[in-house]
């Protein structure tokens, strides 16, 4: 499925955010997430649940039962399943066949979202989930802040490769974070098999009027930018800041540093859940400056949303199949992280 | 945790030869780090956007501690001098978890290390790894002068002492490593590893190749953008030849392999022209390719199986491909 080559869309044996921990409660809530509905709740101590959420007698979505006890009771018939997803009770009859049963998942918290593993349990291993102490999400110096939830109308392919070029920002974000010299710098790239990094650095910057408020600043400015992909779902983009203070290629002071956490879950073939967060080691206590970056991130991510969601339009009315894309320089850790996400779906294709 | 990326302390700093430094590298709370194998490597980010790889030279039983030297070359792109001047014991740098690409071979045969300059650093850990399997090994050290010779000491005062032999080519002649000698008196199963400037691995490839020595058993570790071999024009001139026709073309300076493939009507398919996106990857079946395309792996470039024809060029003086 393109832009990756034909049959090839998202790994399963892999952790995807989600969504956020307090959607979650002791009423059965329902979001389709690799191509299957899942239903969450929580248990009565608080941990969650998270089974396939279609009821396999009538398949009734069971986000329409209620919850009983630790247990999930079809809102149809009655059927009732426990949190490994085995039939407890059957209202017709008494006897469970070992048959009548549905799909439990791995879920792991961390911070304030949540993990899923939507392939084979067995190798579930927390340790897979990207650190959130060094992302900056669990670290008591950093403050985090849930930033923005879509639900994209295109496939998540899309996405990423929005956020694996950032010369994008100077002209689909121009005036906010967009300013020529993204797409005019040159940027390394790092990496391989699961973890990608471009990083590219503007120096005697004239800020714009977004970064002059935030950092309280109105002097040129150094920008480090990076954007690191925690593949298949995590990209976590990060800006330092620092004071033009020193000559090129020598680092001033660091006037302050943000994180953006984007997380990029496939919902549908053409459907994909995006969970925004955001953390910053400035101003922490400001909520002024909270109030002025969530105000540019919305706007900015609508921009991203418009984006690819043209994108995905285009490829429905033209048919998205039969081209091939020519890729430029720009599109170096996109290419990178194809070939990456096709070996790790490949992978999971019968031998 | 097994993601890519750890933050690890300089918990010491040390001066090993003249231009060469030695950090060790802990995680801030005293954690044990990813475990690793003799010829491993890292990537530490020295700055924002600054890259490189180093060999770990440490002892794989020492799990709190990752050790890399570091050679100061002041034609680095500044990865080299940023180590030396600017980072101090107590900064802290992002690690990436240890790779190997230049594994001991396992077997029962001996193991021959050729060191050139710097190249000793996988090669430290590897004669230390072998010699407490009792394996037999021997260890060969090229460097300019007894100054620049980073570990000499440790060396030199190793229970493994008989087996190592230096060579300093700043000296006599009398002193220099005679390739074609330690070759010719190898065992018929011995397995080679060597590590240095390209030059000096061309150099052992090639006596390796005329000792007819298979490619199974000559392993080989670079990091940096190789540079031109001795007998390549520098960025410059080299031949092609394509197998199925047998033509050979020669492709100047200035041109690419791919417009010289135009200028002669052999149809190749391209698209990005950057080496971005693949398509006009080629099988490589003769010769050393300067790769410089950025669709292949590390891994793919250094196997030397294909070749990126828009922007790639040869380290060798001929280049046969599968046209």
């Amino acid at each position: 499925m393109y832009p990756y080559a034909e049959g090839l869309w998202a790994a399963r044996n892999q952790w995807y955010v989600a969504g956020w921990s307090d959607e979650v409660t002791r009423e059965p809530m329902e979001r389709w997430l690799l191509n299957e509905p899942v239903v969450f709740y929580r248990k009565e101590d608080g941990n969650i649940v998270a089974l396939h959420g279609r009821c396999p007698h009538r398949q009734f979505p069971l986000a329409k039962g209620r919850v009983v006890g630790d247990r999930l009771e079809c809102g149809y018939h009655g059927f009732t399943f426990d949190q490994s997803g085995a039939c407890t009770r059957i209202p017709t009859q008494e006897a469970i066949p070992a048959s009548c049963r549905i799909d439990a998942y791995p879920v792991v918290e961390r911070w304030n979202w949540f993990w899923i593993w939507m392939g084979d349990p067995e190798k579930a291993d927390e340790s897979l989930i990207p650190d959130h102490d060094i992302v900056k999400l669990t670290d008591p110096d950093w403050l985090p802040v849930k930033a923005a939830t879509h639900l994209l109308k295109a496939r998540h392919q899309l996405m990423h490769e929005n956020l694996c070029d950032l010369s994008h920002l100077t002209f689909l974000h121009p005036g906010i974070i967009g300013v020529d010299a993204v797409a005019d710098t040159g940027f390394d790239v790092s990496g391989e098999g699961m973890w990608y990094r471009d990083a590219r650095a503007m120096y005697n910057q004239e800020p714009t009027g977004f970064f002059s408020d935030i950092l309280g600043y109105h002097k040129p400015i150094d920008r480090l930018m990076s954007m690191e992909f925690y593949l298949p779902c995590l990209h976590l983009a990060e800006e330092v800041f620092l004071a033009h203070d020193k000559k090129d290629g020598e680092p001033g002071r660091e006037l302050g540093t943000y994180k953006v956490h984007h997380a990029v879950t496939p919902a549908t073939d053409h459907e994909t859940h995006y969970f925004v967060a955001y953390s910053r080691n400035f101003a922490t206590d400001d909520d002024n400056v909270t109030n002025i970056i969530n105000g540019a991130f919305a706007a900015v991510l609508q921009q991203d949303v418009d984006a690819v969601e043209a994108l995905e339009e285009m490829l429905r009315k033209s048919g998205d199949g039969g081209f091939k894309d020519f890729l430029a320089k720009g599109d170096v850790t996109s290419v990178k992280v194809r070939r990456s996400m096709e070996a790790l779906i490949r992978a999971e294709l019968p031998q | 945790m097994s993601i890519t990326w750890m933050t690890l302390k300089v918990v010491r700093k040390d001066v090993e030869a003249e231009n060469v430094v030695s950090l060790e590298l802990a995680d801030p709370t005293g954690k044990e780090l990813p475990t690793f194998t003799a010829g491993a490597h890292v990537d530490v980010e020295i700055r924002p956007g600054l890259i490189r790889q180093y060999s770990l030279y440490g002892d794989p039983e020492e799990r709190r501690r990752y050790r890399i030297a570091v050679l100061r070359t002041e034609t680095s792109r500044g990865g080299s001098v940023t180590v030396h001047q600017s980072l101090r014991q107590g900064d802290t740098v992002r690690v990436s978890v240890p790779r190997n690409h230049f594994p001991l071979n396992e077997g029962d045969h001996p193991s021959i290390l050729l060191a050139g300059g710097i190249g000793i650093t996988p090669l430290y850990g590897m004669a230390r790894a072998l010699h407490r399997q009792g394996a037999e090994f021997q260890l060969h050290y090229c460097a300019r002068s007894e100054a620049r010779c980073a570990f000499l000491g440790a060396l030199q005062d190793a229970d493994y002492r008989d087996r190592v032999r230096f060579y300093l080519t700043g000296q006599s002649p009398d002193y220099r490593l005679d390739l074609d000698g330690v070759m010719s008196q190898a065992a018929a199963n011995a397995h080679f590893y060597v590590c240095g400037p390209a030059r000096f691995i061309d150099q052992v490839l090639e006596t390796g190749h005329r000792h007819g020595i298979d490619e199974e058993r000559l392993h080989r570790e670079f990091f940096a953008p190789p540079e031109p071999a001795a007998d390549a024009d520098p960025d410059g001139a080299f031949e092609i030849r394509l197998q199925r026709s047998g033509q050979t073309l020669a492709v100047p300076a200035d041109k690419t392999i791919a417009q010289v493939l135009k200028d002669h009507g052999v149809e190749v398919e391209l698209s990005c022209e950057q080496g971005v996106c693949g398509t006009c990857l080629t099988t490589l079946l003769e010769g050393q390719a300067d790769h410089r395309d950025f669709f292949q792996t590390e891994a793919e470039q250094a196997a030397n199986e294909q070749i990126a024809l828009c922007c790639s060029r040869a380290r060798s003086p001929l280049l046969v491909l599968d046209l």
